[in-house]
C-alpha cells in the first residue's frame, strides 16, 4: 500500500518497477502512473501521469528507452487508462512477453487484464502536488524516505544513499524526462541488497554447501551456468570444446530447462565444481557466451567470484520459497523449478552443422581419409569407380528398419571408408546427388565435408562408442549405423569380366574333389622361368601314379602325414602342405604365386601380372584353389578345386573304423543325501486316533548279563 | 480290533515309508508335498508312536516292496562304509525302538505343540520316548549294533528348515513346515520375502530346557554303542560302558570305528577318550576291560600315524586336560613293547613304520608329560588280553561274557 502523506491536495505516486522476461537482458519498466486522491483508492483520478519504459540490456551494453506520457488522465476512466497503457507497453515491448509488476490492486488488475505476468519488485511513494510540482515533490520524497527500510521502500531508500556527485547527472537526465518519472535502482544497489563479498579466511557462510577452497575462493560442490537461451548454451559448449575438452565435464554434466514461477524458461548447465581452477575456466567461457555463473551444492547457488569480489560472494538472506533451485546474483535472486532435463547427447544430435565454404576453396587441403554414404542406386557405380581407379577403399551396406508401415522396404545405404582419397574424387563425390562425404573427426564419428558441427565433437569423443558409426550430415540428419556392418574391400565387391566355366569332373559332395576350368578373356600363357623355386607347397599327382602315392603314404612320418591335405579328382590328386611339399616327391610341383593360386614350379605366367591383379582376375573362384597348367598350345589353363574338397590325408585315404558301442553307466552313489525333516500337519488333539496311545506296551526285556 | 490293526499298519507305512525310507533315498509318498522345493525328499514326521506299537513294527513290512528294497540297500551301503557286512535284518526290535524314540523325540521339538489342548500330549509323548529308550536291549550281534548305528547316525544328522515370510505388513514364521500357499501368494505385489534357516535336530533338543530333550537324546545315543564310539562328542562325559567295550572287543567293528574316527580326525575325540581311559583306569576294572580299551586307543593312534591316506595331521600343540592321557597311550605302548608286555604285538610293524611310530611317540611323550605316560603305563601293566580273540560271529553270546568276565 502506498503511504499517504501531505494535505488534501497531496497525491501519492506509486512507483512500480516492471521487470521483463529474463532473457539475459534485464528489462525494467519504470512506471510512474498513479496518483490517487487522498480519500479514494478505488476511484483514481490522474492529474498527470507519465510512463517511462526502459529496456536495459546490460549484457550487451544496450539500452532501449520507451517513454510515453499519458496526459489528461485525470478524468479518464480506468478502463480507458488500461487500454492506453496496454497499447503503450505492447508498442515498446520486445517480442518476448513483457512482465509487468504492480504494487497496488488496481494496477495489478489492469496488468493482468493485459495478459501480462506480474511480479512486485519494488514500490516507492512520493508526493505530487500537481503537475508542475512533480520535480519538487520528487526531491522532497527522496529526502523524506532516505534511510527508510522495508521491502516496499528500498527503491527510494537505496537511491537516497547515492552521493550527490552521482545524483547530479541523473538529475540532469531526469530534467529532460517527463514529470513524475522515477529511475529504476542501479546495479550496485541490488548487489548491496542481495549479496555480500566474501572475506579472506571467512569460514562461515550463509549460503548452504559452500566453503572456501585452498585459495580462499567460495566454492560449492557444483558449478552452475545460467543461460537465457539455447544458442547461448551452445555457444558456451562450443567455446569450451574448442578451448579444452568437454569430456572432462561430461561425467557430471547436467543440462536442465528451468522455469520461474512466472513461467519463463531458462537453461541451466551444472557440473561438478571440483576446483576453482575449473570454475574459473568455466566462468571465463560463460562470460563470453552470455551466461551467469553460480556455485553451490544442492539448492541454493550463489554467484561465483568475479573481479568485483575475487573471493566470491555470500548471500545476505536465504530466499524462503519452495523451489528446486534458487539463484542469488548481484542483480536478482530467483527461484526456479526444474522443467525438464536435456540430454547432452540429444542436444549434440539435434544441432545442425553449419556450412564452411572454405572447405572446398582452392588450395585448402582435404583430408586423406574420408567416409561416404551413397544411395543404393549410385553405390554400385561408386564401387566400380573406386576399383577402376585403384583407390583403397572398403564398403559396407548399412540398413535401417522401416520407420513406418508406409515404407515398403528398409532404408539401405552404402558406406564407404576411403583411404588416400584424391582431391578430385572427394570433390566429385561431394557434388554427386545421393552421395554425402564425411570427414572423420574421431574413430567412429564424422561430419559432412564442408560443414562443421556447432560443438567440437572431438572434445566429447567419449560420447561415441566404437561399435557405432555416427555420421552428421549437413542437413541436420544424423546417421547412426549400429551395429557396425562388416566392411569389405571394394575389389572383392566389384564385378569383373572374367568368365569362369565350371568343370564338373570333380565333385566335392562325392568326396572326390572338383576342378573348374577357367577361361580368361585375356589369354595367359605359361612360360619357363629361370628364377629359383619359391613357395613350393603343392603338387599335382596324375592318376597313373596312384599306386606310388599309396605306398608313399605308408612311409610318410606322422608330422608330414598330419600336415598333408589332399583333394581327389578323377584324373589327378591335388596335395597341399603349407610347410613345403618336398615330402611327397611325386607329380608336378607347384609354387604359390598368389594366395591359393599355383603355377608349376619353374614356370611363370605371362604377361607377368601382379599377384593382386591375378587374384582379381580369378575372383569368381570363391574359396577354391586355382592350379594353372600349360595347355598344349602354351596357354595357361586354370583349374579351380574347392577348398571343401581338401581334407587331411589320414581322413581321405584311410578307411573308416567302426567302433563297437559299449554300454556303460555311472556307478551308483553310495551315500544318499540326507533329507530335511518336516513336521506333520498340526492337529488340535495330537494323540486322538493314535492306536495304543494308552497302552504301556511290552515291558522291556533285560539284556543278558545286565 | 480290525480298525486298530489297520491304523497300526497305516502308521507303520507313514513312519517307515515316509520318515525312515527317505533317510536312504526312498519314500512311499509320491506327491509334491513330501518333497522339498528343490525336489529332494523330506523325512516326514507322522503322529506320535506309542511303545505298544513296537511289537507290530518289528514284524511289519511296507506295502511297497521297491521302497523297502531301496531302504535295505541304503542300509547295507551305509553299513558297508563302516564294516564288511553280509546281511542286515530290518526291522529289528532294537533299531526300530531307537528309530521310534528318535521320531517321538523330534516330534516334541515342534513348537506348535506348546499350545492349549496339545500341551498335555507332550508329557505323554515324553513318556513314550522314555519307554521306547528303555525298550532298546543291548546289541547281541555285530549286525544289530551296525543297524542301530546306521539308522541313529542318519537321524542325528537330520536338519529342520525354518522359514520366515515377510510381506509388506506382517511376518510369519514356519518351523519345520513349508509356508502356506496363501502367505506366499502374489510375491511381487505383496512384496513377499522368505528367509530359510536350517537347524540340526541335536541342536534343537539341546536348546530345549523344559522337556529336557537333550538328556533323553543322550540316553538314546547310549543305546547304540557304535554311535557312542564314533561320535563321543555327543555324550556329555563319555566313559567306556560294557556295551561299548563289548563292541570294541570285536576286532572288525573296532577297526571300522577306528578308521571312521581317524578319517574325521582324532583331535576332537582325544579329550573324550582320554577321560574315558582315566575313568576306567581309576575304577579298577577287570584286565580284559582295560585290554579292550587300551587296544582301541592304541590302534587309533597307530592308524593315525600309519594311514597317511586320510590326510590327517596329528596335533602338534601340548595336550591339555584329558588329552594328556590320550596322548600318553602311544609312548606308553612303545615302552610297554620294549618291556615285552602283553600288548607288544600291536607294534609288530615293518621297520620304516615302526620308526615313524617311535618318532611320533616321542612327540606324544613331550605333549603328554611324564606323569600321564606313567599313568598309562600303569594301565598297560594291568591289562590282560582276551583269549581267544573275541568275535561276534563266532560266539555272539560269549563275547560279552568274556569282556565282562
Amino acid at each position: 500500500m502506498p503511504r499517504r502523506e501531505g494535505g488534501p491536495e497531496a497525491c501519492e505516486l506509486g512507483f512500480v518497477s516492471v521487470e521483463g522476461v529474463r532473457t539475459g537482458r534485464d528489462q525494467r519498466l519504470g512506471c510512474v502512473a498513479r496518483s490517487v486522491r487522498e480519500d479514494g483508492l478505488c476511484a483514481p483520478t490522474f492529474v498527470r501521469a507519465s510512463v517511462e519504459v526502459r529496456l536495459t540490456r546490460t549484457r550487451e551494453r544496450e539500452e532501449i528507452d520507451g517513454r510515453a506520457v499519458l496526459a489528461g488522465m485525470s478524468r479518464m476512466p480506468r478502463t480507458t487508462w488500461a487500454s492506453r497503457m496496454s497499447r503503450m507497453i505492447r508498442s515498446i515491448a520486445p517480442p518476448v512477453p513483457i512482465v509487468a509488476i504492480a504494487s497496488t490492486v488496481p494496477i495489478a488488475v489492469t496488468l493482468v487484464r493485459m495478459s501480462l505476468v506480474v511480479t512486485v519488485v519494488g514500490l516507492g511513494v512520493r508526493e505530487v502536488r500537481g503537475a508542475d510540482d512533480a520535480e519538487e515533490a520528487e526531491e522532497k520524497s527522496e529526502a523524506d524516505h532516505a534511510g527508510t527500510d522495508g521491502p516496499r521502500r528500498w527503491a527510494f531508500g537505496a537511491r537516497a544513499q547515492l552521493d550527490e556527485a552521482s545524483r547530479a547527472p541523473r538529475r540532469a537526465r531526469r530534467s529532460k524526462r517527463p514529470h513524475n518519472t522515477v529511475d529504476p535502482p542501479a546495479w550496485s544497489e541490488y548487489r548491496a541488497l542481495v549479496l555480500e563479498r566474501a572475506a579472506l579466511h571467512q569460514t562461515r557462510f550463509r549460503t548452504p554447501g559452500v566453503a572456501p577452497d585452498a585459495r580462499g575462493v567460495v566454492l560449492g560442490q557444483r558449478g552452475l551456468v545460467l543461460f537465457p537461451s539455447l544458442d547461448r548454451l551452445v555457444a558456451f559448449l562450443r567455446a569450451y570444446g574448442d578451448e579444452g575438452s568437454l569430456d572432462e565435464l561430461l561425467p557430471t554434466l547436467q543440462l536442465r530447462r528451468l522455469v520461474t514461477p512466472l513461467k519463463t524458461r531458462e537453461l541451466m548447465l551444472s557440473v561438478a565444481a571440483e576446483s576453482s581452477y575449473r570454475m574459473d575456466r568455466i566462468a571465463g567461457v560463460a562470460k563470453l557466451a552470455g551466461g551467469l555463473v553460480f556455485t553451490g551444492t544442492s539448492r541454493h547457488f550463489v554467484k561465483y567470484r568475479d573481479s568485483g569480489s575475487p573471493l566470491g560472494y555470500d548471500i545476505l538472506e536465504l530466499l524462503d520459497q519452495p523451489a528446486d533451485l534458487v539463484l542469488y546474483h548481484d542483480s536478482f535472486r530467483q527461484a526456479y523449478a526444474f522443467d525438464r532435463e536435456l540430454a547432452f547427447r540429444d542436444l549434440v544430435f539435434r544441432l545442425q552443422p553449419y556450412r564452411q565454404p572454405q572447405a572446398f576453396s582452392s588450395g585448402a587441403p582435404l583430408p586423406q581419409r574420408l567416409w561416404a554414404t551413397a544411395e543404393i542406386g549410385v553405390g554400385g557405380a561408386i564401387l566400380s569407380y573406386l576399383f577402376r581407379w585403384q583407390i583403397p577403399a572398403r564398403a559396407a551396406l548399412a540398413e535401417w528398419p522401416s520407420q513406418s508401415a508406409f515404407d515398403d522396404r528398409p532404408r539401405r545405404l552404402y558406406v564407404f571408408d576411403v583411404g588416400e582419397t584424391p582431391e578430385r574424387v572427394a570433390r566429385l563425390f561431394a557434388a554427386l546427388p545421393g552421395v554425402h562425404v564425411f570427414e572423420p573427426i574421431g574413430k567412429s564419428f564424422a561430419v559432412e565435408l564442408g560443414f562443421k558441427h556447432p560443438i567440437a565433437l572431438e572434445s566429447c569423443a567419449s560420447m561415441f562408442d566404437d561399435e557405432t558409426l555416427h555420421l552428421f550430415r549437413g542437413d541436420g540428419e544424423v546417421l547412426v549405423v549400429h551395429p557396425l556392418p562388416p566392411f569389405a574391400p571394394v575389389r572383392s565387391l566389384v564385378r569383373t569380366n572374367v568368365a569362369v566355366e565350371e568343370d564338373h569332373s570333380v565333385s566335392a559332395k562325392r568326396g572326390q574333389g572338383q576342378d573348374r576350368a577357367l577361361t580368361l578373356a585375356l589369354p595367359l600363357r605359361i612360360a619357363h622361368s629361370t628364377d629359383p623355386w619359391r613357395a613350393v607347397t603343392a603338387t599335382v599327382v596324375p592318376i597313373a601314379q596312384r599306386e606310388w602315392l599309396a605306398r608313399l603314404l605308408y612311409a610318410l612320418p606322422p608330422n608330414t602325414l598330419a600336415a598333408l591335405r589332399i583333394a581327389v579328382g578323377e584324373e589327378r590328386f591335388y596335395l597341399l602342405d603349407a610347410k613345403g611339399i618336398e615330402g611327397v616327391p611325386l607329380g608336378t610341383f607347384c609354387s604359390e604365386v598368389a594366395p591359393r593360386i599355383y603355377v608349376p614350379s619353374g614356370s611363370t605366367i605371362v604377361p607377368a601380372v601382379s599377384p593382386n591383379v591375378l587374384q582379381e582376375l580369378v575372383r569368381e573362384r570363391a574359396d577354391a584353389y586355382v592350379f594353372f597348367e600349360a595347355a598344349p598350345d602354351g596357354t595357361a589353363l586354370p583349374r579351380a578345386v574347392p577348398a571343401s574338397a581338401f581334407g587331411p590325408v589320414s581322413r581321405k585315404a584311410l578307411r573308416e573304423i567302426a567302433a563297437t558301442p559299449v554300454s556303460a553307466s555311472r556307478p551308483a552313489e553310495l551315500e544318499q543325501p540326507l533329507p530335511l525333516l518336516q513336521y506333520d500337519e498340526p492337529r488340535r488333539f495330537p494323540l486322538w486316533g493314535v492306536p495304543n496311545a494308552d497302552d504301556p506296551g511290552t515291558p522291556p526285556t533285560k539284556p543278558e548279563g545286565e | 480290533m480290525a480298525d486298530d490293526a489297520q491304523k497300526r499298519q497305516e502308521l507303520y507305512e507313514a513312519f517307515a515309508g515316509g520318515f525312515l525310507a527317505p533317510l536312504f533315498g526312498a519314500s512311499v509318498l509320491d506327491d509334491e508335498s513330501a518333497k522339498h522345493r528343490d525336489g529332494s525328499l523330506l523325512a516326514q514326521l507322522t503322529r506320535p508312536l506309542p511303545p505298544a506299537l513296537l511289537d507290530h513294527f518289528e514284524l511289519a513290512s511296507l506295502s511297497k516292496p521297491d521302497v523297502e528294497q531301496t531302504l535295505l540297500e541304503g542300509l547295507h551301503a551305509a553299513a558297508g562304509e563302516l564294516v564288511p557286512t553280509d546281511h542286515l535284518r530290518f526291522p529289528e526290535r532294537g533299531a526300530m525302538a531307537i528309530a521310534m524314540a528318535a521320531h517321538d523325540l523330534y516330534w516334541l521339538t515342534d513348537p506348535t505343540h506348546d499350545r492349549a489342548f496339545a500341551r498335555g500330549a507332550r508329557t505323554k509323548v515324553l513318556a513314550f520316548v522314555d519307554a521306547l529308550i528303555d525298550a532298546v536291549p543291548l546289541p547281541r550281534s555285530r549286525e544289530e549294533a551296525i543297524v542301530r548305528h546306521v539308522i541313529l547316525d542318519r537321524l542325528l544328522e537330520l536338519e529342520r528348515e525354518d522359514t520366515v515370510v515377510k510381506n509388506w505388513a506382517y511376518t510369519y514364521r514356519f518351523y519345520g513346515r513349508p509356508p502356506a500357499a496363501n502367505v506366499v501368494a502374489m510375491p511381487k505385489l505383496r512384496f513377499v520375502r522368505q528367509q530359510h534357516t536350517r537347524k540340526g535336530l541335536v541342536e534343537l533338543c539341546d536348546a530345549d530346557t523344559e522337556l529336557r530333550l537333550g538328556a533323553r537324546l543322550r540316553s538314546l545315543i547310549s543305546r547304540s554303542p557304535v554311535t557312542q564310539l564314533v561320535r563321543p562328542e555327543l555324550s556329555t562325559r563319555f566313559v567306556f560302558s560294557r556295551a561299548t567295550l563289548a563292541v570294541l572287543s570285536d576286532p572288525t567293528l573296532r577297526h571300522g570305528i577306528v578308521e571312521a574316527l581317524v578319517k574325521r580326525g582324532t583331535e576332537r575325540v582325544a579329550a573324550s577318550f582320554g577321560h574315558a581311559l582315566r575313568v576306567i583306569g581309576a575304577e579298577d576294572p577287570s584286565p580284559q576291560y582295560l585290554y579292550v580299551a587300551l587296544t582301541f586307543v592304541a590302534e587309533l593312534q597307530l592308524l593315525e600315524v600309519l594311514d597317511e591316506r586320510t590326510g590327517h595331521r596329528p596335533k602338534e600343540e601340548p595336550a591339555v586336560g584329558d588329552e594328556e592321557l590320550f596322548a600318553a597311550v602311544l609312548p606308553a605302548l612303545v615302552d610297554h613293547a620294549e618291556e615285552e608286555g602283553s600288548l607288544g604285538f600291536l607294534l609288530e610293524l615293518s621297520e620304516s613304520d615302526l620308526e615313524r611310530v617311535v618318532k611320533r611317540s616321542e612327540l606324544r611323550r613331550a605333549q603328554a608329560g611324564d606323569d600321564a605316560v606313567g599313568f598309562a603305563k600303569g594301565i598297560f601293566a594291568r591289562a590282560a588280553p582276551l583269549a581267544p580273540a573275541p568275535s561276534f560271529h563266532e560266539a555272539p553270546a560269549s563275547s560279552f561274557s568274556q569282556v565282562s568276565g
